[in-house]
């Protein structure tokens, strides 16, 4: 909260004016079409943070927007001067970037921070923007084992303490470095902010891998193996293990704790929770962080997996995530552990860290699907368990499965004709599990290579009907796909259940639940939510924020479509494309991180301090926003 | 270690290193149980000190299988002790240990000793047999730790060069012919630091890479910007809403093309009369490879000095059109590199541009110097990952669609296939000086196509579900003739196949990945050409190529010992009479076999082609000599000449006695 600056508002009358709307659909890259050229130019001079400001050569900066093709690029000068020239008329961003700063977008208040647009007109010559780019911050220091020896050739990564949506998991791969030879590690252009240090999880395109498994062995166990290989005739040993319980004859094991290379983090604790967050200012370097790894003892989970009948299910896919959400640091989340039963049912999973999980079985028994085809139900079985490992061998005993869950229903468009505007079957209906290993949208590895085929959405049929086939429990999102959605403008309204709409919130399916009748409202008409934002005295404001939020405390949750954030650019206009009917307020603030409104309470204080404003279905507003001269 | 890696997923597989799968492994442990057991130290090969927690790795085949059933890693005790126990009998175990600063070692080879190899030891040498009761105390493994190079990388005002790719090279024997390969490649740290660990004893030439990739206007994606070695931490800024988008920056130059910045040195801006840009250098600051000074580094030693100190140099543009296969071009990648160093992966271009619609093409930014203008279907590099990157910083997208890696003998190559251009190939050599160079043409070839099929001769044919892998391997390992691969062939009744981009050079012929199988015999209307490969330079198709694919093979086995008759650890090569096979072989040579002795003395190599052959016993350091035909021809006298037909199964006993190379 310490960059917040709440404005108190006033509204300004609404005047109906007309206008051009900047709202532009989204539009996919459009290789091959002439470059846009005009006679407007851009220059300035990009400078670092330091005081007083000095000129950054090499920068390279980037202007990019909407009927720009393609983006334009130039590099600074010695002097660190840049010009951008024929340009056409817009509103575009202009970023800067150079290595060991953060990238930044002008009329960023901080670093790395959305910045304000620059609105040309045709022929306009822009002259001495000046652009700050930030030093990014360095983390540094040497990682070794327990006998004080480096340790090469491992990945340590930051991560920022604030991180709490999934969405930053693969962002995080962005603030890693491995150790070299030396154990030396060092993390540069960091964001100022709050992060904790880790080392030891190893990453491949966002997606932690599993770490190995292996058993350390201390020199009484290889003294003791020893001594009972030189003192047994040919036959087997009694391998000791640290549970006090002898190997039988059916497993082969080997002596020793079976230990993993699960991440450590600064300074030299396996737990998250207990890691030292390090604050770095904007440019500050953080050295001697050194700290130790050390191998964490794991567990391995044995169980079988029965159907109904009673009867062991073979292939059943066994999946072991971890379980807390919402997560401090979600991406410490490792990939989950999996395993297949085998033919008598049973499974084993290995090298199971200590905390809390999720177990979730899953069986298909049923005929193979037809790719995007009315999959046949009654196809899937499940079970799903919370569990905690400790480090020590969990046996589960039997798990017996139960069949899917079903949620069906029919979408209706909101036109005045008769037939459909678009052909129903080209919609594709997708229920998307909150829970993170679930999420078909997280690419989380094996886990969704396997599920693939469990995960596909439901088409909807000629007379608009459609049904989910083949859930297990979980909160669901609820989205609708289809080609003909991006190109003819129709999109998903809402989607009706019990009297609510369940695209404000997610579903939350219960063991042996069906869920029937669930309207899906498409429509074809747009909001737009746009005004000035204007000082006391009436000159127009760029570098504030405009937050919208619903009025109504219930619809406030975390990534709510119905909460925005937006910038007016350098003429003072914001525009909200598209949002939802209903009631909002809107507050200005001096700064707001994106998303930083899903944290508790962050929204509530607002609201003392806000306009209220009520948009129709495909109503185009325009409502001023004045500073009333006061700050909270 | 022969084995195909599958495709698509490409660079990620070469990271995951031989840790991949023990997750897994700790799922099967309940293989079946024994009472054989296995002991040893692993200690530092060159003080000879315990190696405390190395990872020791053991792979079993069980009695009569094919597969790996057995899987078990330990860490060693402080006294750098390891033992498993409790083992079935088998008939082959392997012990891997790894470290992550020592390289890796196996029993009884010490890994290390074989610096200059590129190509190692096939999968037969590190067995080990446990008959049920048997306890192998003295499984000892040596580790020889790994050397670093690193230094610093500045520009003209002494500022530090950030986010710089640097990358070492070294002379390697591959295919019987020294040849320069890439090495590991890094990034510069915000201080222009570098750093390249687990660097193996031997001469390096470092170099500091600078690729000026042209992106006509118009092209919607471009060259990439991905980290390299974990170093780059530049988290680009996304406006909300917006796709993950790693392109790398793009400034304009003359309103139709643009130069993309990716993971190399920022030039000047443009303006003026001449662009400047930053040419590659080797370490002392030389332009070339012939000026450049080696870097020799002992087992486990460290430079950290190896300083550069770059200057912006003037540059031309060079512009010209492709000539013939215009339909075929458009968007495809030019590259623009040093004679004689066509053979080197991504990164190593002073320049890469685009053809565009009409057949022109432009590369800005061209310090003066001789080239060779590359226009390839396909590029292989031999370089593992993160190298992999830099194909994405130099390339575009689209062009380079699709990718695979596989393992040849010891090597990973990266196999990237051009979607533009996939049936034509040109190359000419370009002169550059003060002036802009104008008017190029470079005439593309149409490049040749093989189709046939393959035979299994054997009634045991493989998993139908399973897809095969036949590979073209250039005859002389020159990878910039790419290796052309089946890389979509899906394993149908008729075992039909169809590979294109063939380009000037002879290809031999190689099949993967079915464990056990190998290419017998490959006859184009009734011709062998097993071994003369098929040759790509005559731009004909070849059809109805036949490939058969055998399990069969000869077995040469027997005990090595000292000159005293005991006993002796070693290593067995196997070579055939032919001096014309020592080189010219590709990446996969069929008829050069090296091998360990175990410490019993006992070794055994199989399946070998029929045909005259030498094999000689060598101390273990000289295990990977065979690839260097000098020591081929020096090893003659020393060894036994044989004649191997297909079944037999022979006995061959073997002194050991050192090859001296004069």
């Amino acid at each position: 909260m310490s960059f917040l600056l709440l404005w108190l508002l006033v509204a300004v009358a609404a005047s109906p004016r007309s206008g051009p709307s900047d709202v532009v659909r989204t539009q996919v890259r459009d290789a091959g079409r002439p470059p846009t050229v005009g006679t407007a130019s851009i220059s300035g001079v990009v400078v670092d943070d330091a005081g007083p400001p000095r000129p950054v050569r090499r920068a390279v900066v980037t202007l990019t927007g909407e009927g720009l093709r393609p983006s334009r690029g130039a590099i600074t000068d010695d002097e660190g001067r840049f010009t951008l020239r024929r340009l056409p008329a817009g509103r575009f961003t202009l970023k800067a970037e150079r290595g060991g700063f953060i990238t930044s977008v002008y009329g960023a208040k901080r670093p790395g921070r959305a910045g304000t647009a620059i609105r040309v007109t045709e022929g306009q010559q822009i002259a001495d923007l000046r652009v700050r780019l930030w030093r990014g911050a360095v983390l540094s220091g040497v990682l070794s084992d327990v006998t004080g020896a480096p340790v090469a050739n491992t990945p340590v990564a930051a991560i920022p303490a604030r991180e709490v949506t999934p969405a930053a998991l693969t962002l995080s791969n962005n603030h890693e470095a491995m150790t070299n030879d030396l154990g030396e590690y060092r993390i540069f252009g960091l964001e100022p902010g709050t992060y904790v240090v880790r080392a030891g999880a190893r990453r491949i395109g966002g997606i932690e891998i599993p770490v190995s498994v292996e058993n350390a062995l201390s020199e009484a166990e290889v003294d003791a193996t020893l001594a009972a290989l030189s003192a047994r005739g040919r036959g087997p040993i009694a391998v000791p293990t640290p549970s006090g319980a002898a190997s039988t004859a059916a497993t082969l094991t080997t002596p020793g704790t079976s230990v993993s290379a699960a991440p450590i983090y600064f300074p030299g604790t396996p737990v998250a929770a207990d890691a030292t967050p390090i604050a770095l200012a904007s440019g500050e370097e953080s050295g001697g962080l050194d700290f130790a790894v050390h191998r964490v003892g794991v567990a391995t989970i044995r169980g079988s997996v029965a159907g109904p009948s009673g009867a062991p299910v073979p292939r059943a896919f066994v999946q072991l995530s971890t379980s807390t959400a919402p997560m401090l640091f979600a991406s410490t989340v490792p990939a989950p552990v999996t395993a297949n039963s085998g033919p008598d049912g049973t499974f084993v999973l290995g090298g199971i860290s200590p905390g809390d999980y999720r177990l979730l079985v899953r069986a298909d028994v049923g005929p193979p699907a037809r790719v995007g085809g009315g999959a046949a139900s009654g196809r899937l079985w499940w079970n799903s368990m919370p569990m905690s490992a400790t480090g020590t061998d969990i046996d589960l005993g039997t798990l017996t499965l139960q069949p899917g869950m079903t949620v069906s229903g029919r979408v209706v468009f909101d036109a005045d004709a008769t037939a459909p505007p678009v052909d129903p079957t080209t919609l594709r209906v997708l229920m998307q599990a909150e829970s993170l290993g679930d999420a078909p949208t997280q690419g989380r590895g094996r886990a969704m290579t396997t599920n693939a085929r469990l995960l596909q959405p439901a088409a909807v049929r000629a007379d608009g009907t459609f049904e989910v086939t083949d859930l297990v429990p979980d909160a669901y999102r609820l989205t609708a796909s289809g080609s003909a959605l991006t190109d003819s403008g129709w999109w998903l309204r809402s989607a009706i259940w019990n009297g609510r709409d369940v695209l404000d919130a997610p579903i939350h399916l219960a063991p042996g639940e069906t869920i029937r009748g669930v309207i899906l409202v498409f429509s074809d008409r747009r909001t737009e939510l746009s005004g000035t934002l204007s000082a006391p005295g009436g000159e127009p404001l760029s570098d504030l924020f405009v937050l919208a939020f619903p009025a109504d405390a219930a619809l406030r949750v975390p990534h709510s479509r119905r909460i925005r954030a937006v910038r007016p650019d350098s003429g003072g206009r914001f525009i909200f494309g598209n949002l939802p009917a209903g009631e909002y307020l809107l507050s200005v603030l001096n700064d707001v991180d994106d998303g930083e409104w899903n944290e508790p309470g962050f929204l509530d204080q607002l609201v003392a301090a806000s306009v209220k404003i009520t948009l129709a279905d495909g109503e185009k507003k325009v409502q001023d926003l004045r500073l009333s001269g006061g700050r909270d | 270690m022969r084995r195909a890696l599958g495709t698509a997923l490409g660079v990620a597989l070469l990271a995951t290193g031989p840790a991949a799968g023990q997750q897994e492994a700790a799922g099967r442990q309940a293989a079946a149980t024994g009472t054989a057991a296995i002991s040893g130290v692993v200690s530092d090969a060159v003080t000879g000190r315990p190696i405390a927690g190395a990872g020791v790795s053991l792979f079993g085949v069980e009695p009569g299988g094919q597969e790996l059933a057995i899987r078990l890693s330990v860490l060693t005790d402080t006294r750098g002790r390891f033992v498993f126990v409790n083992l079935p009998s088998a008939p082959r175990y392997t012990l891997i240990a790894t470290h992550p600063s020592y390289a890796v070692g196996d029993y009884a080879r010490p890994a290390g000793a074989s610096t200059g190899a590129l190509i190692r030891v096939d999968d037969q040498d590190l067995s080990i047999t446990l008959a049920d009761g048997e306890w192998m105390r003295e499984a000892n493994i040596r580790m020889f730790r790994l050397g670093a190079i690193g230094g610093r990388v500045t520009d003209e005002r002494g500022e530090a060069l950030v986010g710089a790719a640097v990358r070492i090279f070294s002379h390697r024997m591959v295919a019987g012919r020294q040849q320069l390969v890439p090495g590991a490649v890094v990034a510069t740290d915000d201080r222009g630091v570098y750093r390249i660990p687990r660097v193996q004893p031997g001469r390096y030439f470092v170099a500091v890479l600078s690729v000026q990739a042209t992106v006509p206007v118009g092209v919607a994606d471009g060259p990439r910007t991905l980290p390299l070695g974990g170093l780059e931490t530049r988290r680009p800024y996304t406006p909300p809403g917006s796709p993950p988008d790693a392109r790398g920056a793009s400034v304009d130059v003359n309103g139709r093309h643009r130069l993309v910045l990716t993971n190399f040195a920022t030039p000047p801006p443009p303006g003026g009369d001449r662009q400047r840009a930053y040419a590659p250098a080797f370490y002392p600051n030389a332009r070339t490879l012939s000026e450049a000074q080696g870097i020799d580094l002992d087992v486990g030693a460290s430079r950290a000095d190896v300083d550069f100190q770059l200057a912006p140099v003037p540059t031309a543009t060079v512009s010209g059109r492709v000539t013939r296969g215009v339909e075929g071009a458009a968007n495809m990648l030019l590259r623009l590199m040093a004679p004689g160093s066509e053979h080197l992966g991504f990164g190593s271009e002073m320049g890469t541009t685009l053809v565009e619609a009409d057949g022109s093409f432009t590369f800005l930014n061209v310090p003066a110097g001789a080239y060779t203008l590359v226009a390839s279907p396909a590029v292989a590099d031999t370089g593992g990952s993160p190298a992999g990157r830099l194909a994405w910083s130099v390339g575009y997208g689209p062009a380079l669609g699709l990718s695979m890696v596989y393992e040849a003998t010891g090597t990973g190559v990266m196999w990237w296939r051009s979607e533009a251009g996939a049936t034509v190939w040109g190359r000419m050599p370009v002169s550059v000086g003060d002036a802009n160079v104008t008017g190029l043409e470079l005439a593309l070839q149409r490049s040749a196509s093989v189709r046939g099929r393959v035979v299994f001769d054997d009634s045991n044919q493989p998993d139908p579900a399973q897809r095969f892998l036949i590979m073209l391997e250039p005859a002389n390992a020159d990878t910039s003739l790419g290796v052309p691969n089946t890389h979509t062939a899906a394993y149908d009744e008729t075992h039909a196949f169809s590979i294109g981009g063939l380009q000037d050079g002879r290809y031999l012929v190689r099949f993967q990945p079915f464990r056990g199988w190998r290419v017998k015999s490959v006859l184009v209307n009734g011709i062998d050409v097993t071994d003369t490969g098929l040759d790509g330079s005559l731009g004909q198709d070849y059809d109805k190529v036949l490939v058969t694919v055998t399990k069969a093979g000869a077995a040469l086995s027997g005990v090595v010992r000292d000159r005293d008759g005991r006993p002796a650890a070693g290593a067995v090569i196997l070579f055939p009479v032919d001096p014309q096979r020592w080189v010219d072989y590709g990446l996969t040579p069929d008829r050069l076999k090296s091998t360990s002795a175990r410490s019993s003395g006992a070794y055994a190599l199989s399946p070998i082609s029929e045909g005259d052959y030498y094999v000689v016993a060598v101390p273990q350091g000289q295990g990977d000599a065979w690839q260097d035909p000098k020591f081929l021809a020096a090893a003659v006298p020393a060894a036994t000449r044989i004649s191997l037909t297909t079944g037999d199964a022979r006995s061959q006993d073997l002194r050991v006695s050192e090859v001296v190379v004069r």
